[in-house]
């Protein structure tokens, strides 16, 4: 089961196999809950996301078909599922997009963390955490799922549901966000 | 190359995500620029601080917490699975059980009709009263053929029914209500004979009553010993007839000329004054004295003819379930009617779902009592078969000896006033002490009479109605059925006739109100996604 694509296990488990849905949390269990926990920066919130993602997966697995990349399906349910449920949380209601470029997308921005909140050293990650958590949501995502799931600009699109240019757009202003806020801590990093 | 066109392109370089004239491009200017050199640096340095944040792991807990998460969605799955199975056996049951009920209530309905339906049956109790009474006022007096009553047991009967006996009641005369009327200029007494020529005495004129019962009654007993003959010789001379009937006829005859009566003098029958020919004809016979105040008035009751055997009054009922309830009606009566009886009464009666029912009600000589029953009986399945026998023999023997003690003291009344010559007065004298013994007779006699008609004559009674389920009633209610339906689409077409301009109104008004909704909806929407 080990050497099979992802595709393949998660075509065992339509079959009936069940050590393929075992198989399949050994290999994205905790990417979902990582992705999900960047996104939410609660651990409650991405536990549960990721264990309705694997839900999901047994609800769909009658009708899963190997289109594309088992990864981009897997972490489309994710981004669809922390969407609904910040949603649910109003963390914002409306998301309206620019008049002159439809694919720009004005987003809300939460508050940058202080450099007097900075106690140590090992809140580097802490401080790295804040910062993108700081971060236009569209931008983190986009910028999670480069840095740390190394998907690349197509799949981002796919997951996203936008166009490339936009993924592109994405991840520059996400990182140019992040170089200003890292500023204040260059001295720590 | 532009700067500010290849900083936007570092992030895509850094991921690699440049084609290869590009890639070859942006290295091409950073070797030249420095500010791009050190923005690309600081890029790469921060994707390397990224790695930095690790978040801790899932712990144990989590497959085990999927497993349940997935168990618990096949079991709420199941659950609605099984809620499913239990509507299918539910519905299809309920289904049965409604269908059920309705079979009941449409079972009760039926019943209830069914209850309607033989309210059709049957007439007024006065008027078959009225005519039962008809019907023996008939048979006593077939020769009756105008409205001259009889009196059966303290009853007027008329020929008009119960009705008219009691139009006959209310009139009255200065003697007795009940048993006299007046038609015309003339009298017509009904009731005994012994009660009209009682009443129709007139002192101012002893002698003249013409074309009246009393009459050919005075005329009848002029003669005693020839009253049994029954020929126009006697009625000439003045001699009464056997039956009631033929005295009856008699004074018809006479009541055409009210003026006129039987000339027996010379003994050819011819008509001339009533007043000259009665007093000649008692003189002509010697039965009374010359005498210019008037005539003796003499009166002899006729005795019925009473036969021997059992005296049982015989009755039955039969009711009937048929196919065909006229063809019924009608071979009723051809029985009726084979078996020398006669229908007395009948009623025939058809429900708006064409089903068939009636009551015969018929007299049958008693000795074919028998076969009229089986032959009625064949005509269709019996529900209901009664017979009732009263045995009369002993009341009519004592109502037999009574009449012969009677007639015996009026003989011997009747003797006595013949011995001897009397006058007028005297004769009036013993006319009222005569008439409570001949009252007396006229009743025994009557009721006698009476009696001997309901033993010669059974009374059968048949009620007859089709079966619900014969084939005529089925093709009657499919054709009611039909024509219900018909008349209900004639009603649906012209009701949508009269309300189609309304609803195509209405069908364009929706129409054009769903389209404004619609239209509001997308301005709304583009509105939003300005905004």
């Amino acid at each position: 089961m080990q050497g099979l694509r992802d595709e393949q296990v998660m075509l065992n488990y339509q079959k009936g196999e069940v050590e393929a849905m075992d198989e399949l949390l050994r290999r994205y269990k905790n990417p979902v809950y990582h992705f999900a926990f960047r996104l939410t920066g609660n651990v409650a919130e991405a536990g549960d996301i990721a264990q309705e993602v694997f839900l999901k997966l047994h609800q769909c697995k009658d009708t899963y078909r190997p289109c594309g990349k088992f990864s981009t399906w897997i972490f489309s349910i994710t981004h669809n599922l922390t969407v609904t449920k910040l949603r649910k949380k109003k963390w914002w209601v409306v998301w309206p997009r620019k008049e002159d470029n439809p694919d720009e997308l004005k987003e809300f921005e939460s508050p940058d963390p202080s450099p007097q909140e900075l106690v140590s050293k090992n809140e580097e990650a802490e401080i790295l955490k804040k910062c993108i958590q700081g971060l236009p949501f569209l931008q983190r995502e986009a910028l999670i799922l480069r840095e740390y799931e190394n998907l690349d600009y197509q799949e981002i699109a796919k997951i996203l549901k936008k166009s490339l240019g936009t993924v592109k757009t994405l991840i520059h202003r996400a990182r140019q966000n992040l170089k200003h806020k890292l500023l204040p801590y260059a001295e720590e990093f | 190359m532009n700067k500010c066109r290849v900083t936007k392109k570092l992030s895509s370089y850094i991921d690699n995500q440049l084609s290869e004239k590009e890639k070859f491009r942006v290295e091409t200017h950073i070797q030249d620029c420095k500010t791009c050199e050190l923005e690309l640096d600081r890029l790469k340095q921060i994707s390397q601080k990224l790695k930095a944040w690790q978040p801790s792991g899932l712990d144990t807990d989590f497959d085990r917490a999927v497993r349940n998460k997935i168990v618990a969605w096949e079991l709420e799955r199941g659950q609605v699975k099984m809620n499913k199975k239990t509507l299918a056996i539910l519905i299809p049951s309920s289904a049965l059980a409604g269908i059920l009920v309705i079979v009941f209530l449409g079972g009760l309905l039926q019943v209830s009709m069914k209850r309607a339906v033989r309210g059709g049956l049957g007439s007024s109790s006065d008027e078959r009263m009225g005519e039962e009474q008809q019907k023996l006022f008939n048979e006593d007096y077939r020769e009756t053929t105008f409205d001259c009553g009889a009196h059966v047991n303290d009853r007027v009967m008329t020929k008009g029914g119960a009705e008219k006996a009691r139009q006959y009641q209310k009139t009255t005369t200065k003697v007795d209500p009940a048993y006299c009327k007046i038609m015309g200029a003339q009298k017509v007494w009904v009731g005994s004979h012994q009660q009209a020529a009682g009443m129709n005495y007139d002192f101012k004129h002893p002698t003249i009553y013409s074309g009246t019962v009393a009459k050919h009654l005075e005329l009848a007993q002029l003669d005693d010993s020839s009253r049994r003959e029954n020929s126009l010789e006697n009625a000439k001379n003045g001699v009464s007839q056997q039956s009631h009937s033929q005295n009856l006829k008699l004074a018809r005859d006479k009541n055409k000329e009210p003026t006129r009566a039987y000339n027996s003098d010379n003994g050819v029958l011819s008509w001339i004054p009533a007043e000259t020919s009665f007093k000649n004809s008692l003189l002509a016979q010697g039965q009374v004295q010359g005498n210019s105040d008037g005539a003796v008035i003499v009166i002899q009751p006729v005795i019925p003819a009473t036969g021997e055997g059992d005296k049982i009054i015989r009755s039955g009922t039969i009711s009937l379930e048929v196919e065909d309830g006229r063809q019924t009606y009608n071979q009723a009566l051809a029985i009726c009617n084979e078996l020398g009886g006669h229908m007395a009464n009948s009623n025939f009666y058809k429900s708006q779902e064409g089903r068939e029912s009636g009551t015969i009600t018929m007299r049958i000589p008693k000795d074919k009592f028998t076969i009229a029953l089986d032959r009625l009986s064949a005509l269709g399945k019996i529900n209901n078969i009664n017979t009732n026998s009263e045995d009369v023999s002993q009341e009519y023997a004592n109502l037999k000896s009574q009449l012969d003690a009677a007639m015996v003291v009026y003989n011997k009344m009747l003797e006595a006033l013949q011995k001897r010559n009397v006058t007028i007065p005297d004769a009036v004298r013993l006319e009222s002490e005569l008439t409570p013994v001949l009252r007396r007779v006229e009743d025994l006699k009557n009721r006698i009479e009476y009696l001997n008609n309901a033993v010669s004559f059974t009374t059968i009674s048949v009620d007859f109605q089709e079966s619900e389920i014969s084939l005529k009633a089925l093709k009657e209610s499919k054709r009611f059925i039909r024509e219900g339906m018909l008349a209900a689409q004639i009603r649906g077409v012209k009701f949508l006739a009269a309300a189609l301009p309304k609803l195509i109104l209405i069908g364009v008004l929706s129409v054009i109100a769903i389209g404004v909704i619609l239209a509001l909806g997308q301005w709304i929407k583009q509105l939003l996604k300005r905004g």
